[in-house]
């Protein structure tokens, strides 16, 4: 594959980093940094040839100024190859950047006496060094199609790619998981408050890789490097959540292995968005024309909504002055929390099926055409909701049960029947709704509300506007020919995105009130700063620009915005 | 110390941000730039509401207040 010298170092780059990665899970798994107390030479090491705990470090140490040294030659040949890839060239200019900030933040937590945080932040880091690095790799190998993908192919390609993306997500978390688990063994005591329970993040990360393999044999199924890359991927992950079965020393190993995945992932994420379709009819001839009643029923819960929705409830409860909840705790939570979400969305697309039918982006819904009956659609919703409310009754507290159920009537009824046709309001209020699942996984664990979890609550309020009405500005003309009064719609797009630059500002303000009042630390604070600048930018790009790019672009980032301010909170409580 | 310059700088930013959202939506009460089709909401509703989110935000700001550590 290297063709050129700006690939071969790339390559070189990927080969180092791996290892460097691998025998920092060594390191850290068997605590052999204490043998080695000088830095940076491991003067022990050269003293007393026996000790091998003392020479796994010094190889360590060494692997690591190999990948450095390798991630600057690459930064160099990328700033003079001109002709690149303009992505993969910056990106090899990244990695060593993020190297130094490693060392430097790694150099700030040890002297801090942040042994948890330290440890976490020195192999996160790290994976995204790597991540750097893989991502330009495969840039330089693969070029962009030349012909673009519409309709199906292209939604088919989006799928697989955001498929492989959340994978690679989930396997970096879980790799992050192992490396605390090893770090958790007798002779790492400092490791201490480190979490150690990396279950839900294999099996997560199991059940996405194995989507991305499914996907990847619906779709692109003339494709063999896909295909093997997907099915190696499924396999790989499955095999690292396997490590869990391992004693807590021995998972080290699974460092280098997690390391290797994640790469894995995102060179499947780059070659899906890259790779030509292939020529034979496969990709048009396995979707069935007609979708299946079982997944008509499933799109009425809406479960893409809801994923995001979980993903604040899930972390809701990891936060909390109660510690760490029971996974069976979690578990019904989450079950409860979908068919509370999934049964609020199925009566709200039962009772909009006149609004859904005028939209193009719902047009295709089950209810509007016609395969779902709106009685049907109801009597689901209403099932799926009272389920929920046996759900988390017997599973969860009375206040957790109350609040989820008033979270249906919210959404259902008060935001479907009323504001959402009355106001333009519709979804500043209607908003509310959005943010109770966190009240919701809060008080599933502690039995009552704080201010924390209010503060929780507000900052999904305040997210709401800016994440909607950017959708609205791209589609308000299906909701002027629905009769919707939408912002945009009522007011015109300037006060929209004016209103939209508002609400940013306020929302990324707030975030910051948990560090505030003590309910999170620094850590989290710089997070939600350095997430907040990036969300006020696309904001004011929205406001200056107002065109459809920067306003997809918020869009999108909003979702991711929420999702990684609420993985910080985790990270915040779980170091700090 | 530091949590109170945090804590005062949301307040200002919470405070203004809802200063210009209680303008805009006093400002939408007179405008007459309703859609043809389109349900036109109903201004006192729309101000309402703008109020109520003010005065919520403003009693969550106060319970805050007295959290400071």
């Amino acid at each position: 594959m290297p063709r050129t010298p700006l690939r071969r170092l790339a390559l070189a780059g990927v080969v180092a980093t791996l290892l460097a990665i691998a025998s920092g899970g060594l390191v850290s798994a068997t605590g052999s940094a204490a043998s080695c107390p000088t830095w940076p030479v491991c003067a022990e090491a050269l003293v007393s040839p026996a000790q091998p705990l003392a020479w796994l470090a010094f190889g360590h140490r060494l692997a690591v100024l190999t990948a450095m040294l390798l991630g600057l030659a690459g930064a160099a040949a990328a700033l003079r190859a001109e002709g690149a890839d303009r992505a993969a060239r910056w990106l090899l200019v990244a990695a060593p950047a993020l190297g130094l900030l490693q060392v430097l933040g790694g150099a700030l937590m040890v002297h801090l006496r942040l042994y948890g945080a330290a440890d976490v932040s020195h192999l996160a880091m790290a994976l995204l060094v790597l991540g750097c690095q893989v991502v330009a790799l495969t840039a330089l190998a693969q070029p962009p199609a030349a012909e673009r993908a519409g309709g199906r192919a292209a939604r088919a390609t989006r799928r697989l790619r955001s498929l492989a993306w959340w994978t690679a997500g989930a396997v970096g978390v879980l790799t992050l998981a192992l490396s605390a688990r090893a770090a958790m063994a007798p002779t790492a005591a400092t490791a201490a408050p480190l979490p150690a329970n990396a279950l839900g993040a294999g099996v997560m990360a199991s059940s996405l890789a194995l989507g991305t393999m499914v996907q990847a044999w619906r779709s692109r199924r003339g494709d063999q490097l896909l295909i093997v890359a997907a099915t190696l991927l499924a396999v790989l992950t499955a095999a690292q959540a396997a490590l869990l079965l391992l004693p807590p020393a021995a998972a080290g190993l699974g460092v280098g292995l997690g390391a290797t995945v994640w790469g894995g992932a995102l060179a499947l994420a780059v070659l899906a968005a890259r790779r030509p379709l292939p020529a034979s009819p496969a990709l048009t001839a396995v979707a069935p024309a007609r979708p299946s009643l079982l997944s008509d029923y499933l799109s009425l819960t809406k479960p893409k909504v809801i994923s995001l929705l979980l993903v604040t409830t899930l972390a809701a409860m990891y936060i909390t002055e109660a510690g760490t909840p029971s996974l069976w705790l979690v578990l019904w939570t989450m079950v409860g929390g979908y068919l509370a979400a999934g049964g609020a969305g199925a009566i709200n697309c039962a009772f909009d099926g006149d609004i859904d039918l005028h939209m193009g982006r719902t047009s295709r819904r089950p209810v509007p055409s016609g395969r779902i009956a709106r009685r049907n659609a109801m009597v689901f919703g209403l099932t799926l909701s009272a389920l929920s409310v046996v759900v988390m009754l017997v599973f969860t507290t009375p206040l957790a049960t109350l609040l989820s159920t008033l979270g249906i009537v919210y959404y259902a009824m008060f935001y479907t029947r009323w504001l959402k046709r009355s106001t333009w309001q519709n979804i500043v209020i209607g908003g509310g709704a959005g943010a109770i699942p966190p009240l919701v996984g809060w008080t599933a664990v502690t039995g009552q509300v704080s201010l924390a979890a209010v503060v929780l609550f507000a900052i999904i309020f305040y997210w709401t506007p800016p994440h909607f009405w950017a959708l609205a500005l791209v589609k308000q003309k299906d909701y002027a020919r629905a009769g919707v009064p939408m912002l945009p719609v009522v007011a015109g797009e300037p006060e929209t995105r004016w209103q939209i630059l508002v609400y940013s500002a306020m929302l990324v303000a707030l975030s910051a009130l948990l560090t505030a009042i003590g309910a999170m630390g620094w850590l989290y604070l710089v997070a939600a700063l350095a997430l907040g600048v990036l969300f006020l930018r696309y904001a004011w790009l929205v406001w200056r620009r107002g065109d459809q790019a920067s306003i997809w672009g918020l869009y999108k980032y909003s979702l991711l915005y929420l999702a990684l301010l609420f993985a910080a909170m985790v990270l915040d409580r779980a170091v700090l | 110390m530091v949590t109170q310059v945090l804590f005062w700088a949301i307040v200002a930013v919470l405070g203004a941000g809802q200063l210009l959202l209680v303008s805009s939506a006093w400002r939408l009460r007179r405008s007459d730039t309703a859609t043809p089709g389109v349900p036109r909401s109903n201004p006192h509703s729309d101000l309402a509401w703008t109020l109520a989110t003010a005065a919520l935000t403003a009693i969550m700001l106060a319970f805050a207040y007295l959290a400071l550590p």
